[in-house]
């Protein structure tokens, strides 16, 4: 277990003579974070500083939906973090690897709707995989070419990703300073096995804000970060922008910097006790 | 050619004939030496046949067998020429125009040729000749024989009608006016002779006199660029293999650097001694005539073909050759920058080496009312040109993330009629409730597609109860196209 976790938290403010010019500028920096060559920020600050500024750049992070109903809510929020890298990266294409058994149970990622959450289609290339092996040879090989503004990965079923398969796709996009981004779908149990990945997120759909006449708002889920190499396990909301291309906290965007919603590492298991007679 | 004995036959010293069913009679339709030599003609009967010999071997004929068998040497045929057709059912040409020299001169090819279709087990009969009739008319009515150019007309002049490659029956009523030879056509009057026998018997005799040119349809298309390299010791270890990949990619890239052309499709054709021929394609995503990436890319395909690919008794002849070239610089997609372009370009065509080029893809935006038509996945290497819409500000997604590859019907579908979004639906087993829903959308059915009509369709986005949302349609209009409309659901929302 690795323990130096490091908390930018810590040194958000500075503690010196409080005018009210020092304050503006504390607190734009903690709206924009610095741009930092090794995050990808995911544009929403308090999310990006329970990050530790970002996604990191060169390492492997998990998603998976919380229940199998989820797993176009977890799409999207891979989605929206594709949309975040090729932002920054404006000059390299995104490699998005497709597993074939997801494109028969979940269907084809679509055009159409990838645009319609800001996705520069054009800039992505799709690599059609058949099996488990393929998917993590292409990504591994994606990543190593340091050519791609992110690598995404897409694995349906209860596929066993173990330790050194995980660690042989983190070393890679280290090596090449690239986000590898793997959407593990209908993993059930498996998803309890340890991966080297800098975070791990589970993601549910979550209800949209009221629109007038009923219709549907933008798209938003509850991502949980169980496992964040950065900093604490959190929970957040977060709704999706498609006009900024950026995440933000629904309920509470026009504040300027809502504090993650703090979540124990384990929950612990209430077990009701009933007297007994 | 025929081969003569399938493996697996019994005794040797057997005479052996092929039967086929002809109007009703089993019929010996090919035979070997031995039969030949006691006497039996193809079209005897087989009952004819067996009474005279009884310990006759009869093996029934197997005509998609052959076919393959012809294929296979027509395939074995490129090693010395690119411009191979077949003539079915038993004949393959060579067009061996400027390739002879290679070989040593027309004979030699012969020679080559019979050699070693011989003893791949084949009967052969070699005719070159200056147009394909007259070589057709050779190998099988001739001797077999090298016809000088210009010789034609005299050495044919002997030859029976039949060589002409007419009908029976044109044959036949030729013979009833005593004409039985060719050369007996050459002074008649051609009007008459087209009039009486139809123009068909006058192309014929044209085109194996040369004053016609008859074209070959080659089987497969012709390189423009191509460099081989003959093992007089067979090659079978990989790493062989690869290194003369390698000596030939540099000799192609030579080739293409003096024409400034880069190699969009390649073949790599491996010629097994025993006549068996692999073929191993490969693609670039922009023209490169860069030899190491060239020789790369087969070594990324080879290893992954090796379970195909059985060296057997080893390659004695490899061959490297450009199907597609372009001029480099030309019809490149910009989207890396020209920083990392060539690099991003070596990592889709090893994508593409090791998967199979077709299974690296983009998506292009199509015009089509039907969604599922309104998204084309083309391989990479073309030029993105559609532009994709983009929601406004502030829009939710209209279309989904993920398109199911077919829309699935879905049950206990509640919904006011007659187009009210549904209110609760089930789908996989799973019940939903709608909390929001958006729509109709009405997509109709394209109107030049008439042949495959089909019903009206109304889309609607609608949320659960729980958030996730789903693209769903009503199919066909309430009370007008359909008394009772299904549903189905297409698509997921983010």
């Amino acid at each position: 277990m690795r323990t130096e976790a490091i908390h930018p938290a810590k040194e958000a403010l500075p503690e010196t003579a409080v005018s009210p010019a020092s304050l503006r500028m504390a607190m734009e920096r903690l709206a924009r974070p610095a741009a930092d060559p090794g995050s990808l920020s995911l544009g929403e600050a308090g999310l990006d500083r329970t990050l530790g500024g970002g996604l990191m750049r060169g390492a492997l992070h998990e998603v998976a939906p919380e229940a199998e109903g989820d797993a176009a809510a977890a799409g999207g929020f891979c989605a929206g973090i594709l949309v975040r890298a090729l932002s920054v990266e404006k000059r390299k294409p995104l490699l998005w690897v497709r597993h074939e058994p997801a494109t028969i149970e979940d269907g084809a990622p679509y055009g159409h709707g990838l645009a319609a959450l800001g996705l520069d289609v054009a800039r992505i290339f799709f690599v059609l995989a058949e099996n488990t092996n393929e998917v993590l040879e292409a990504m591994e090989h994606a990543l190593r070419s340091a050519t791609l503004a992110a690598v995404f990965g897409e694995l349906r079923g209860t596929v066993k990703l173990d330790l050194r398969a995980s660690r042989r796709l983190a070393l890679a996009a280290g090596h090449g300073a690239t986000p590898a981004l793997l959407l593990r779908l209908g993993a059930g149990e498996q998803l309890r096995a340890p991966v080297a990945a800098a975070t791990r997120w589970r993601i549910a759909a979550l209800a949209s804000a009221d629109a007038p006449v009923n219709g549907l708002g933008m798209p938003r889920v509850k991502a949980d970060l169980i496992r964040n190499r950065r900093g604490p396990a959190a929970s957040f909301s977060l709704e999706w922008r498609t006009h900024d291309r950026t995440f933000r906290f629904p309920a509470l965007r026009e504040r300027l910097a809502p504090p993650p919603v703090g979540r124990p590492h384990h929950a612990p298991a209430q077990a009701e006790r009933r007297a007994s007679a | 050619m025929r081969r003569r004995r399938q493996s697996g036959a019994p005794p040797l010293d057997a005479p052996l004939v092929v039967t086929g069913d002809r109007k009703g009679a089993l019929t010996i339709v090919a035979l070997d030496d031995a039969a030949a030599a006691l006497g039996l003609t193809e079209g005897m009967a087989l009952a004819e046949a067996r009474a005279r010999y009884p310990l006759l071997e009869v093996a029934q004929e197997d005509p998609a067998a052959d076919a393959k068998l012809m294929e296979t040497a027509a395939e074995y045929g490129r090693r010395w020429t690119p411009l191979v057709a077949c003539d079915a059912p038993d004949g393959i040409f060579l067009d061996i125009t400027g390739c002879a020299h290679l070989f040593g001169g027309e004979e030699g090819l012969g020679k080559d040729l019979r050699a070693r279709l011989t003893r791949q087990g084949f009967h052969v009969r070699v005719a070159i000749a200056s147009t394909p009739g007259a070589a057709w008319a050779f190998a099988r009515f001739g001797m077999e024989a090298i016809l000088p150019a210009g010789s034609e007309r005299k050495t044919l002049a002997k030859l029976p009608l039949a060589a002409l490659r007419i009908e029976e029956e044109t044959a036949a009523a030729l013979a009833r006016v005593g004409l039985k030879k060719i050369g007996d056509l050459y002074d008649l009057p051609r009007a008459p002779l087209a009039a009486r026998f139809g123009k068909a018997l006058l192309e014929r005799l044209d085109g194996v006199l040369g004053r016609l040119e008859e074209p070959l349809s080659p089987r497969l298309e012709v390189a423009p660029y191509m460099a081989e390299r003959p093992f007089p010791e067979p090659i079978g270890r990989e790493e062989d293999v690869l290194g003369a990949v390698a000596c030939l990619a540099e000799k192609l890239s030579a080739m293409l650097e003096r024409r400034g052309e880069g190699a969009r499709r390649l073949e790599l054709t491996l010629f097994r001694a025993d006549g068996a021929v692999f073929t191993v394609a490969a693609v670039t995503s922009r023209p490169s005539h860069d030899a190491d990436a060239l020789a790369e890319l087969f070594a990324t395909r080879l290893d992954v073909l090796r379970d195909e690919l059985d060296p057997g008794f080893g390659y004695d002849l490899v061959r490297l050759s450009v199907l597609d070239a372009d001029r480099i610089g030309a019809a490149q997609t910009d989207l890396a920058g020209p920083d990392n372009a060539e690099e991003l370009a070596r990592l889709i065509d090893h994508l593409g080496a090791r998967l199979g080029p077709s299974r690296i893809v983009r998506q292009e935006a199509c015009e089509s009312h039907l969604p599922e038509r309104a998204v084309l996945h083309v391989p990479v290497g073309g030029v993105g040109t559609s532009a994709w819409k983009i929601a406004g500000p502030e829009t939710p997604p209209e279309r989904p993330l993920r398109l199911l590859l077919r829309p699935e019907p879905v049950e206990e579908v509640v919904a006011m009629v007659p187009d009210g979004p549904p209110a609760r639906f089930r789908w996989r087993h799973v019940l939903h409730e709608v909390a929001r829903a958006e729509g109709p959308e009405r997509i109709a059915d394209e109107w030049w597609r008439t042949a495959e009509s089909r019903p009206t369709r109304d889309y609607y986005r609608v949320e659960d109860r729980e958030g996730r949302r789903f693209w769903l349609f009503r199919e066909g209009l309430f009370l007008r196209e359909e008394v009772e409309p299904r549903w189905f659901l297409h698509g997921t929302f983010a």
